[in-house]
């Protein structure tokens, strides 16, 4: 398996918030970013995804430096499609004056990427019935993954998860989780999801790795780790579940 | 005693030709927590609004609806709303932020509340109560909500989604209060779509679909008997063995307020569905104690 | 149709204003003979002090006013936008120093400022203009400065930077559709607060002098006479300005209502 994503020493712009991480992943892979509220996962992913600029450390994407460009600097970069986020607050990420399909046209053609948007709705388990409204006619959980279709329309080699599927109902999120792990085979693309439910993690992610305070705690295999977890934050997020 | 009783509850909105609650048989008694379970706009957070008075104008109900003995009519309870929110009934709303005072600490907004009601409140954390309710995340917005809630005299506790935006151990801590305080005598509807969650915390759990309770039981050792249950329970990864035994609820389930929709809604996406499910409503059965199933196929109520 | 009572009035008005000019009113001829005339069909808003009609001069002062006020308006939201704009999108001292600026002249008493602008520049028209621009043109610097700098952070900006955004599209494509709903709802604003304050500049005897008739000369030169039983010299203008300055507002909350998302 080939390295996709190399970071060394990545910290972000307030230390605290993220220390120095080191951290690799495997093109295809799936690996889970865990932790409680405020540990750092959604700065690392933001940073991975270059939304924000790093503080210190690099970072390398299928071998190339890209840690060092400052976000605005990236967009225009031939690897912006490579690495795509899915935000936690997804809905409103989504232009709100144009409806879906025109949002996906538009994303896909300055990408330059060949094809068209259906593709990236069924990857996304997006209803193309409701392509034609604006975001705000949808459900908060029709926008989480209408979201996800314009990351996916990008075909990335690295799509990152943030909370999204926490705003989806059990069938709905079963449903994307399925849709994404189909997409996964087809593309040979690498997914990590952030979050803090440790059911998902554990069915979706066969690599997991745990932050607290900035820092990755503990990481390996997503059974070992939460089948015996050795760190006090892993602890937490396991034994809290079991109630 | 009984503090949330609903009894073939229909509940009618201005503009919706269909009923968005249909039927809802439901009871919260003292010193219990009891889940609600359904998908989003499966008429869960209705149910509590109905009982809390917080319906949009020309709301309907139907059937029998009493709130820690009073009768609630369309025009509300007798001597008005006020004289059961905040006394009896508490209300916490899944957006806790836009129901809290904007230019007033959480640890004012408490304050106040013990005051008025002449009870002891427990403030949440420094970080919290020293805000206002614009400088905190969502998470901390339910805690505060949760703070106030538990600062009144209420013995009936409406919570919907109290833990949607925490983390497993502030979640654990959220449910661990609410538990203390259905102890000391109060009732908790605990309202969710986490199926697992509501399992987890609550001691009976109901199933909501479309506006209809399809199935009612105790928490400990629950095996699903209503279709819809069942599907949900599969559809769930903290059930589910690994990630190809994951199966989605197939289709999608109908708005409640529609018109012409089938008499037990489940029925057009159900696999054991029949021709008496669209024309007639299904029974109620009891299948235990505190357990009921709505389902014709007499082998869901065993 | 309630929305709508506003722009219908504005429109009326400025109708009214421009059309004026044609419709051969006289507002500067004098008649002392028929000084202080109550209404009547040949006067219908009487006579003033020096015999001239009232309604001819609210007419033609609504063409000064309104041109004062339009004029300010423009010349305050494109100063203030613009400045607001860049300073919001660079963000950082410039962002600081543009909003201290804009601080700086709201804290200013208004007449006060505006007196020590048109005393400089020189007692005229043009004064009143640049004076009343100033003293409006914060309001438009904070708007743009507020939106700018939502244009360099948040959902809608990481999600454009990851389709491929580079800076320029994200101002005209995030920044902007937000932001000239807001600058077009306190233009209108503006106009009615532009208006009220030419016409009290006036009213203090600076800026536009006599004979020239304006709402705010008029409303000075009429109070003397108001004591006397005169009502209709002062009340005149005063209904018209208020009237204007109503209309420019309702018309500020129908833009906001239509074109300003939530």
């Amino acid at each position: 398996m080939s390295v996709l994503l190399e970071l060394r020493g990545v910290a972000a712009r307030d230390p605290a918030r993220l220390g120095g991480v080191d951290l690799s992943l495997g093109a295809g892979e799936t690996l889970g970013l865990a932790g409680r509220h405020g540990a750092g996962k959604t700065t690392l992913g933001r940073l991975i995804a270059r939304l924000d600029p790093l503080g210190a450390g690099r970072i390398a994407l299928s071998g190339a430096e890209i840690g060092h460009l400052a976000p605005a600097d990236f967009a225009r970069h031939p690897l912006r499609p490579a690495v795509q986020m899915v935000l936690a607050d997804a809905a409103r990420s989504l232009p709100p004056g144009q409806s879906i399909a025109r949002t996906l046209e538009e994303t896909r053609v300055r990408l330059g990427v060949a094809g068209e948007g259906a593709g990236a709705m069924a990857a996304a388990g997006f209803d193309p019935a409701l392509a034609a409204r604006r975001p705000a006619a949808l459900s908060q959980g029709q926008a989480v993954r209408a979201a996800m279709a314009r990351a996916l329309i990008a075909r990335p080699g690295l799509l990152i998860l943030d909370e999204s599927l926490a705003a989806l109902d059990a069938s709905a999120r079963a449903e994307v989780l399925l849709a994404l792990r189909r997409w996964q085979e087809e593309t040979g693309a690498a997914l990590i999801l952030i979050g803090h439910d440790m059911g998902l993690m554990r069915l979706a992610c066969p690599r997991i790795a745990i932050l607290e305070a900035g820092r990755i705690v503990e990481t390996g295999a997503t059974a070992a780790v939460l089948g015996a977890p050795r760190h006090a934050a892993t602890r937490a997020l396991c034994g809290a579940e079991r109630g | 005693m009984t503090l949330l009783m609903a009894e073939a509850v229909d509940l009618r909105l201005p503009g919706r030709p269909g009923a968005v609650l249909d039927r809802a048989t439901l009871a919260v008694g003292a010193g219990e927590i009891v889940a609600l379970i359904g998908e989003s706009g499966s008429g869960k957070s209705l149910l509590a609004r109905a009982a809390s008075g917080f319906l949009p104008q020309g709301a309907r109900i139907g059937g029998a609806l009493r709130v820690c003995g009073v009768a609630i009519p369309d025009a509300g309870p007798a001597r008005g709303w006020s004289t059961l929110r905040g006394r009896m009934v508490a209300h916490l709303f899944q957006d806790a932020r836009r129901h809290l005072h904007p230019a007033l600490t959480i640890a004012r907004q408490i304050a106040q509340v013990a005051a008025r009601h002449g009870t002891r409140a427990d403030l949440p954390e420094a970080a919290i109560a020293a805000a206002l309710p614009g400088a905190l995340s969502a998470g901390q917005c339910q805690i505060a909500a949760l703070a106030l809630a538990l600062a009144t005299p209420a013995r009936l506790i409406l919570a919907d989604e109290p833990t949607a935006h925490l983390d497993p151990p502030a979640a654990a801590a959220v449910l661990a209060r609410l538990r203390a305080r259905a102890a000391q005598g109060a009732g908790v509807l605990l309202i969710t779509h986490d199926l697992a969650l509501g399992l987890g915390a609550a001691d009976r759990v109901a199933v909501i679909h479309a506006g209809q309770i399809v199935e009612t039981a105790p928490a400990a050792g629950w095996r699903p008997r209503h279709p819809y249950a069942a599907a949900l329970m599969r559809a769930m990864p903290a059930l589910a063995p690994d990630l190809g035994a994951l199966r989605p609820v197939p289709g999608r389930m109908p708005v409640p307020g529609d018109a012409g929709l089938h008499a037990c809604r489940f029925a057009p996406r159900c696999p054991r569905a029949g021709a008496v499910c669209g024309t007639t409503p299904p029974p109620v059965r009891a299948t235990g104690p505190g357990a009921t199933v709505a389902c014709h196929d007499p082998e869901a109520a065993g | 149709m309630a929305e709508r009572a506003g722009p219908v009035l504005l429109g009326l008005i400025a109708a009214l204003a421009l059309g004026g000019a044609f419709l051969g009113l006289d507002p500067l001829t004098t008649d002392v003979g028929h000084a202080l005339a109550a209404p009547s069909p040949a006067h219908p808003m009487g006579t003033d002090h020096l015999g001239r009609d009232v309604l001819a001069r609210v007419i033609a002062a609504a063409r000064l006013d309104l041109g004062i006020a339009a004029a300010a308006s423009v010349a305050a939201a494109l100063g203030g936008t613009l400045a607001g704009a860049l300073a919001g999108l660079a963000g950082g001292r410039a962002g600081r120093l543009a909003a201290r600026g804009a601080d700086l002249i709201l804290v200013f008493p208004v007449y006060l400022l505006a007196l020590v602008i048109v005393l400089a520049m020189g007692n005229g028209v043009g004064a009143v203009i640049v004076a009343t621009a100033v003293v409006n043109l914060p309001y438009f610097l904070r708007i743009a400065a507020a939106v700018a700098a939502a244009g360099r952070a948040g959902p809608r900006v990481d999600a454009a930077r990851m389709a491929g955004m580079g800076r320029a599209e994200i101002v005209r494509r995030v920044v902007w559709p937000d932001l000239w709903p807001l600058i077009l709802t306190q233009g209108a604003v503006t106009m009615g607060w532009a208006m009220l304050n030419a016409a009290g500049l006036s009213f203090i005897g600076i800026g536009v002098a006599p004979p020239a008739a304006e709402w705010g000369i008029m409303l000075a030169e009429g109070a003397r006479h108001a004591a006397a039983g005169a009502w209709w010299v002062a009340a005149a203008p005063l209904g018209a300005l208020v009237a204007t300055a109503w209309a420019c507002h309702a018309t500020a909350e129908a833009i906001r209502a239509r074109m300003v998302r939530a």
